[in-house]
């Protein structure tokens, strides 16, 4: 999310006596909110500790377990869900509604003036389009109609007694949650995960600084060993097809445009870990899986957690907000995880144009064009033109513009998918479910109690072609020559998806000893042209280290290696750049002062844990050394730090490369550490969890008390154990799932939105001390909710 | 008095404006001028006492507590608005 603009934003509201300060005076609005006993911001406070409802879809019953995980059960699926949707209306009606509204480019209409340009955006790209051409071919579906009642439970709070704390800061009471909503929640999760404008960006960066240069920052391969198939193990079939070239760059496009897409993609450090071994290699002789999603970390968190058993079935773990399904989690079957494949599956086009056409191929098409309106409170309202082509949505400002084809603007059955999964009853229910899983890519590993494992990636990934020539999507395409072209992919539409990779030729291992997914290099030689590029490769890397090793020690694989290989701190960039470093720096002159950081360094283990100065230092220093390295040229050439490239290029640069010309490699390093020591001395940190704390971790309002306590926290950007706290993004939840024995999980933060709840973050200092509670799939806790088969309206 | 205490309460309750209709209420009651906005004040003090105390049962205390702004801003409200409105004892 573009969050510090919104969070601005947001606070600028609070700030302005809310959204009724446009009408109102703002004491009448303090009045409103903060009067004690009447005032709307208490609503929340003194909860009955236990209701009985009405409920149009059957009994259900709702339990919270001593972690405000509601444990649900009911007469029927439908009477489930629709408990499903109050609770998590009730615990994360707030969080709900933003996401909804960011997506949807409705945010200024809450937040005023400075959310119109995301609002632009997100209108412009039209997801609530893709929503609901989505949900018309769902609402048959059994997913379909198990949402409906989701909805309906959700409206019970939303549309009726919506009490959450940040409502009546805002001053507003959300719309009513329909089923396009929930579908717009599986995009944006989708845009999160694949929506990059890296091809823009590289494209850019070639232009300023040289074809050469951009190769050199933007390889398409890292040198490493380690990727998630190794070789002999891949199952795809085989197919002969051409070998590509990486074509160069030949289109690019205005800067000040990129800049400004840019600022709606996701955070760097998005990414996630996973494992599976299989019962070959485990004490109990049953497969285990562990998965760490890597996404936004903030309060409330992005996930929310819930247990459900309606009769037939029992399904634990987290789902989105906004979302019914069980996402990532534990059936009677078997036990599910994801991570982000890194796949391209966007692509961008330039046109010919003249006065609302463009050319396609022979003929001059209109754009199919569309007015929406801002609503922007406290301000006038902006009229905002939609455009479309052939690809999918053009995104245009002032004199720029740029078509944008992404699998996820058509209709697609992901959700029928995901519900899938929470009713799989082993490996062939998995995989036939996958077939369906549409958007976005991402890295499946499963493991049954059968003892089968699995890895799959998941969603479609279209084949480029070029007058019929299969092409990479590493460039931007000239749309009026039909350069590019998605064969069987129709945006807003329904896609017969024939020109896209065959499910059974899409990377996969039936049955592997044991696979890690570290968001690197899925296979060595891939059959197609699969991303433009992967994550750095220190956690795939080490993954495999310590598994092999492990492997091949006399002691088996359990859940404890697992949940310590989850706790994994050493960094691999330490282990490869400190000793340089330490040796630059005993050969310098003039060190005295920093003696004592130089000691710390050379006496490390180069593992980023809290009571370590070193890690405190070498965490510092390699963001100096990055600035450092790239900051000259690059500020000359107009492009900022968001151009820089991943931490490998910068580990691997050489004595003798450009980047040094005029100065020296150890010159920039000694530079670098005596800023960091500089930085750290100015913010008077002690040690590395002086510096990297959950503080960081902030709720959308900015406001302090609605965000975390300041825990200090191991692990870095870099390590299994993942934190980056300049962002902040890690591990999102934390889940060990054995198929025989009890699993274990945990959330950074607490499992209720709501302010006021015990559960708002009751969960953090176990995340931050990796520990784990349990994720058992056994209905507990006291009743808290009854619901009772009734008409409730 | 005890009448106009109670009354303004269960206003106060429900919405913001029984802090004023209290206040008034209780100035009304009050023997003098003085009186009637110490008594205002003192409603208003009341109100807050209860809130705390409901916080407190509710188990919702130190959530409100840490609160910022927002708790100087709620325990100002009552006693200013309950001396203001007692105000009204010297349109009697």
């Amino acid at each position: 999310m573009d969050s510090d603009l919104t969070r601005r934003a947001l606070v600028g509201a609070i700030l302005a006596g809310g959204v009724g300060a446009s009408t109102f005076s703002p004491v009448r609005g303090y009045l409103e909110r903060f009067a004690p006993l009447s005032g709307a911001a208490w609503d929340a406070t003194n909860q009955p500790e236990s209701r009985t409802l009405d409920s149009p879809y059957g009994a259900a019953e709702v339990r919270y377990d001593e972690y405000g995980v509601p444990n649900v059960t009911g007469e029927s699926e439908d009477a489930v869900y629709y408990a499903v949707g109050y609770v998590q209306a009730r615990d994360r009606a707030f969080q709900m509604d933003l996401q909804r509204r960011l997506m949807a480019g409705d945010l200024a209409a809450v937040v005023g003036e400075a959310a119109v340009d995301s609002d632009e955006f997100h209108k412009k790209m039209d997801f609530a389009g893709a929503a609901q051409v989505t949900w018309e071919s769902l609402a048959d579906s059994r997913a379909g109609t198990l949402t409906e009642a989701y909805v309906a439970g959700v409206n019970e709070i939303m549309a009726n007694d919506p009490s959450a704390l940040e409502f009546s800061l805002l001053e507003y009471e959300p719309d009513p949650w329909t089923p396009v909503d929930t579908i717009l929640m599986q995009k944006q999760i989708a845009w999160t995960l694949t929506g990059d404008f890296r091809t823009l960006r590289t494209a850019l960066v070639a232009d300023r600084l040289g074809e050469e240069v951009a190769k050199e920052l933007y390889p398409s391969r890292l040198d490493h060993e380690s990727p998630i198939i190794r070789d002999g193990q891949a199952d795809q079939e085989s197919q002969q097809r051409t070998k590509m070239q990486r074509t160069s760059a030949t289109h690019t496009i205005d800067p000040a445009f990129v800049d400004w897409l840019s600022g709606f993609e996701s955070p760097s450090g998005i990414g996630s870990n996973s494992w599976v071994v299989s019962g070959e290699h485990t004490a109990s002789g049953e497969p285990i899986v562990a998965n760490d999603p890597h996404l936004s970390l903030m309060s409330p968190p992005v996930w929310y957690e819930m247990n459900l058993s309606p009769p037939e079935t029992s399904v634990r773990g987290v789902t989105f907000p906004g979302v019914p399904f069980v996402v990532i989690g534990e059936n009677d079957a078997g036990a599910w995880g994801f991570t982000n494949t890194g796949a391209d599956v966007i692509d961008f086009y330039r046109y010919d144009t003249r006065d609302g056409e463009y050319r396609y191929k022979d003929e001059w098409r209109e754009f199919d064009t569309e007015q929406r309106e801002i609503e922007v409170d406290g301000g006038e309202n902006r009229q905002v033109t939609v455009r479309k082509t052939v690809h999918g949505p053009v995104i245009e400002r002032e004199d720029a513009r740029v078509g944008v084809a992404w699998t996820g603007h058509t209709a697609e059955s992901t959700p029928q998918a995901i519900y899938q999964y929470s009713r799989s009853e082993g490996l062939d229910d998995i995989v036939d479910a996958t077939e369906n899983f549409d958007v976005p890519t991402q890295n499946l590993v499963y493991a049954d109690r059968d003892g089968n494992t699995l890895y799959y990636v998941t969603g479609r990934i279209p084949i480029r072609t070029t007058d019929g020539e299969e092409v990479p999507g590493d460039r931007i395409f000239d749309g009026s020559a039909g350069e590019g072209e998605w064969q069987g992919f129709t945006p807003f539409g329904t896609s017969s998806w024939e020109g896209f990779v065959p499910f059974e030729e899409k990377p996969h291992v039936v049955n592997p000893d044991y696979i890690g997914t570290a968001n690197q290099r899925v296979v060595n030689d891939p059959e197609q042209y699969i991303a433009e590029a992967y994550s750095d490769p220190y956690r795939g890397i080490r993954i495999y280290d310590r598994l092999d090793w492990r492997v091949r020690s006399d002691d088996p694989i359990d859940p404890q290696f697992m949940k310590d290989l989850q706790r994994d701190t050493l960094d691999l960039r330490a282990e490869a750049l400190v000793p340089l470093l330490v040796e630059v720096a005993r050969a310098a002159e003039d060190t005295a002062e920093i003696e004592r950081h130089v000691d710390a360094l050379d006496e490390w283990d180069y593992r980023m844990e809290r009571d370590s100065l070193a890690a405190l230092v070498f965490a510092q220093w390699f963001d100096q050394y990055r600035e450092r390295v790239f900051s000259p040229i690059f500020d000359e050439h107009d492009l900022d730090a968001s151009y820089y490239p991943n931490d490998w290029v910068l580990g691997h640069l050489g004595p003798n490369s450009r980047w040094f010309e005029g100065r020296s490699r150890a010159g920039v390093m000694l530079d670098a550490l005596r800023g960091a020591i500089e930085a750290i001395e100015s913010a008077e940190y002690d040690t590395y969890g002086g510096y990297n704390t959950t503080g960081a971790m902030t709720h959308p309002l900015g406001l302090d008390f609605l965000g975390y306590p300041a825990l200090p926290t191991d692990g870095s950007r870099a390590t299994v154990n993942n934190y980056a706290v300049e962002n902040p993004t890690g591990s999102s939840w934390r889940m060990v799932c054995p198929m025989d024995g009890s699993s274990s999980a945990v959330i950074p933060g607490g499992n209720s939105g709501e302010y006021f709840s015990a559960h708002y973050d009751d969960q953090l200092k176990l995340w931050a001390d990796t520990e784990y509670k349990s994720m058992s799939r056994e209905i507990q806790g006291e009743s808290t909710l009854t619901f009772e088969p009734g008409d409730g309206q | 008095m005890v009448v106009a205490i109670v009354v303004g309460l269960v206003a106060a309750w429900v919405h913001w404006a029984g802090l004023f209709v209290g206040g008034a209420l209780v100035g009304l009651a009050a023997a003098t001028r003085g009186r009637a906005l110490l008594a205002g004040f003192g409603f208003g003090v009341l109100v807050v006492a209860i809130f705390v105390v409901t916080l407190f049962v509710g188990g919702d205390l130190s959530q409100y507590l840490a609160m910022g702004q927002i708790v100087a801003v709620s325990l100002v409200i009552p006693p200013v608005v309950g001396a203001f409105a007692a105000l009204a004892r010297w349109l009697v």
